[in-house]
């Protein structure tokens, strides 16, 4: 198996012949035709060995040289598969496909290996049997390789994971938090709403009662100057009923005067009624004597009648005057004593008006009070108007403070959400393939060719610019604006979930949602990559 | 019959599984000449001791072009048997078509032969004989092996390599 058996093996056929025909030259020298001519055909056969050995070491040869050409050519799928051959072909054609058979286990354990970790699986090693020298380096290297990005992968999913609950859980407080701040806004908005309304009414209260208030001061005001009034006119009902007592008492000496008068008429009447009877009895006496006088007489007894008549005339008047006099002093008794009761009743209205006098005056004292108390509640009420309406200003304020916040406590929810959702994109994007990741990724390719735009429900025709696996430029449709959500769909069926990043005058630029896209889209979006940057090449 | 732990026992074959390559180690272990061994069906070498299951697992997974790995024990020429451990992958042409399988073999852990392959393969096997229809013995004897899997390990792979 040396090189030395390889040399004899290729020189033996060559040497036999040559020393064969040595011999024979040898042989027709010494005249020995017989031996030459044996010798002769030995060389013959010899020379003709040599030459099928030849042909058969070069068609192993050749053979081995294709083996050689395909594994070059990096297909292992071609062997020597003429086998068994004796001497240094044989050895050759097991050497070459060896040779073959150790690189072909090389190739489909490291590509497997590999593969696997393309696919998220960092299990699979390559399998060292069978594997020697620089082979089994490069197998450990690879296999170190994948151990560490195992680990690397690891830690990485530990640590998103870790990042992943934080921020959920950051912004689950967030969304928490800012929901209990709207609703807090929203009761101090409907709080500050009814203390306006509240304070509103308790202004239009406090309106009427200052105006009843004014009302009431004013009244005050009136009963003060008309019970001021009434204390005058009283005064001079005083001084009047003062006065008519005077006027009484001296009414009452008036009168009690005329009764004297009267009694003094009477004793006068007494002395007429006295000096009438006896005139009666002079005239009698006359009348008597004028009879004894007879003739002599008779003008005597008729001037004695006549006297008589007047006597008793006399005596008839001063009765009738007594009777008067009688009436006059009871008149006058009845004078006096109603006189005295008028003063009596007019002192009792001085005592009476004295009384009304001192009420009158508390009742002035009161309704000074009242007045002023009036106007110090008038004030008061105008205070409280004024309070309330800076409380209504500053509920308003409240209230447009309290929307304000409870609009920014959805924009703090709906941005937490958004936040949520990015975060989980992200993480969703990292973990998906933190080795699917090439530099070609953000390679921009153009296309020109018709795309549909669905948006909103609305499906459009555009023109498709350019594309990478990140994202498209395409030329604008209307109503198009940043952070819209589409779908870009170039082949029937298959359609790349993007979001509108900008927003030009002839263009706009969407990027994919990485974790949204299928792996029909991502297929089609590395072919339309590939097929571009082929034929650019 | 054994092979040292540097060498490989490699073979190709076409798409029914017909041997199309065989190296010297193959015939030497097996002990038929390549010439004996081209054309013939791989299953010139398979032992009786082999349960059906683990080849309809083998062909399952290369019908999906996914490589095999397998625990496999071999018959020689003679009737003696070597224990191998096997991968197989799917060959592609130019075209990226499959084309054949590629089988290389090595020296397995005794170890693991011992203690897992054996026992669960006489298991595989008493199931597959205790059917009078032999498709329905691989039927549970192929749930079977799945359940050993599953109870072991996230997948077959997954489990081969953590033996």
């Amino acid at each position: 198996m040396t090189s030395s058996s390889s040399r004899s093996e290729a020189l033996l056929p060559g040497a036999l012949a040559l020393a064969a025909i040595t011999a024979t030259a040898a042989a027709v020298w010494f005249g020995q035709t017989i031996t030459a001519l044996t010798l002769l055909g030995v060389a013959g056969l010899a020379v003709g060995f040599a030459t099928w050995n030849a042909l058969r070491i070069a068609a192993g040869i050749d053979r081995s040289i294709g083996v050689a050409r395909a594994v070059a050519a990096g297909d292992f799928e071609t062997r020597d598969l003429v086998f068994d051959q004796a001497g240094m072909i044989g050895r050759l054609s097991d050497a070459i496909n060896d040779m073959a058979d150790h690189l072909d286990a090389f190739v489909r354990e490291s590509s497997a290996a590999m593969d696997a970790v393309r696919h998220n699986r960092y299990y699979r090693r390559i399998l060292p049997h069978g594997m020697n020298g620089a082979l089994l380096m490069a197998s450990d290297t690879i296999n170190e390789a994948t151990d560490m990005i195992q680990a690397r992968i690891d830690a990485f999913n530990v640590s998103t994971s870790d990042f992943a609950e934080t921020i959920n859980s950051i912004v689950e407080s967030l969304i928490d938090g800012s929901r209990d701040m709207g609703d807090a806004a929203s009761r101090m908005e409907t709080g500050a709403g009814a203390t306006d309304e509240r304070a509103a009414s308790v202004g239009r209260t406090s309106e009427t009662a200052s105006s009843d208030v004014q009302a009431v001061a004013d009244a005050a005001a009136a009963l003060t100057s008309s019970a001021k009034g009434i204390g005058t006119e009283v005064d001079r009902s005083a001084v009047i009923a003062r006065t008519a007592v005077a006027r009484a008492e001296e009414t009452g000496r008036i009168v009690s005067g005329l009764s004297e008068a009267a009694e003094k008429i009477g004793a006068v009447i007494d002395l007429i009624d006295q000096i009438a009877a006896q005139t009666n009895l002079l005239a009698l006496n006359a009348t008597i004597e004028a009879a004894r006088a007879g003739e002599a007489g008779r003008g005597f007894a008729v001037v004695a009648s006549e006297v008589k008549t007047l006597a008793e005339q006399t005596g008839r008047a001063t009765g009738e005057i007594s009777r008067h006099i009688g009436e006059v002093q009871a008149a006058t008794r009845a004078a006096v004593d109603s006189i005295l009761g008028i003063g009596g009743t007019i002192a009792e209205i001085d005592a009476i008006t004295g009384a009304m006098r001192s009420s009158i005056e508390a009742q002035i004292a009161a309704t000074d009070d009242i007045a002023q108390n009036v106007g110090n509640a008038f004030e008061g009420t105008r205070t409280v108007t004024g309070d309330i309406h800076g409380i209504s200003e500053i509920a308003r304020e409240t209230a447009t403070l309290a929307s304000g916040i409870r609009q920014r406590t959805h924009t703090i929810s709906s941005e937490g959400d958004r936040l949520s959702a990015t975060v989980k994109e992200f993480l969703v994007t990292l973990r998906r393939g933190p080795l699917d990741r090439r530099d070609g990724r953000a390679e921009r390719v153009e296309t020109g060719h018709l795309i549909e735009v669905r948006c909103d429900g609305r499906s459009e025709q555009a023109t498709c610019l350019d594309v990478s696996l990140t994202g498209a430029k395409v030329k604008t449709i209307a109503g198009v604006a940043v952070g819209d959500k589409m779908e870009l769909s170039g082949e029937k069926g298959i359609y790349c979930p993007c979001v509108v990043k900008w927003v030009g005058e002839e263009e706009f630029g969407v990027e994919f949602l990485a974790a949204e896209l299928s792996e029909k889209a991502i297929a089609r979006l590395r072919r339309l990559v590939g097929e571009a940057t082929a034929a650019a090449a | 019959m054994t092979f040292r732990p540097e060498e490989i026992i490699v073979s190709k074959t076409d798409l029914k599984g017909r041997i199309t390559y065989a190296n010297r180690t193959f015939s030497q272990v097996a002990g038929y000449t390549r010439d004996e061994l081209m054309g013939k069906p791989h299953s010139i070498i398979r032992h009786p001791d082999m349960p059906r299951a683990v080849f309809k697992l083998l062909w399952d997974q290369l019908a999906e072009k996914k490589e095999v790995f397998a625990y496999v024990k071999n018959m020689t020429r003679t009737g003696d048997f070597y224990w191998v451990f096997a991968h197989v992958t799917p060959s592609y042409d130019e075209a990226r078509e499959v084309v054949g399988y590629h089988s290389n073999r090595r020296v397995p852990d005794r170890r693991v032969i011992e203690e897992v392959m054996e026992p669960v393969y006489a298991d595989l096997l008493r199931i597959e004989a205790s059917h009078a229809n032999a498709k329905d013995g691989l039927k549970a004897s192929f749930s079977r092996l799945m359940e050993i899997v599953k109870s072991k390990a996230a997948s077959y792979d997954e489990l081969i390599f953590a033996l």
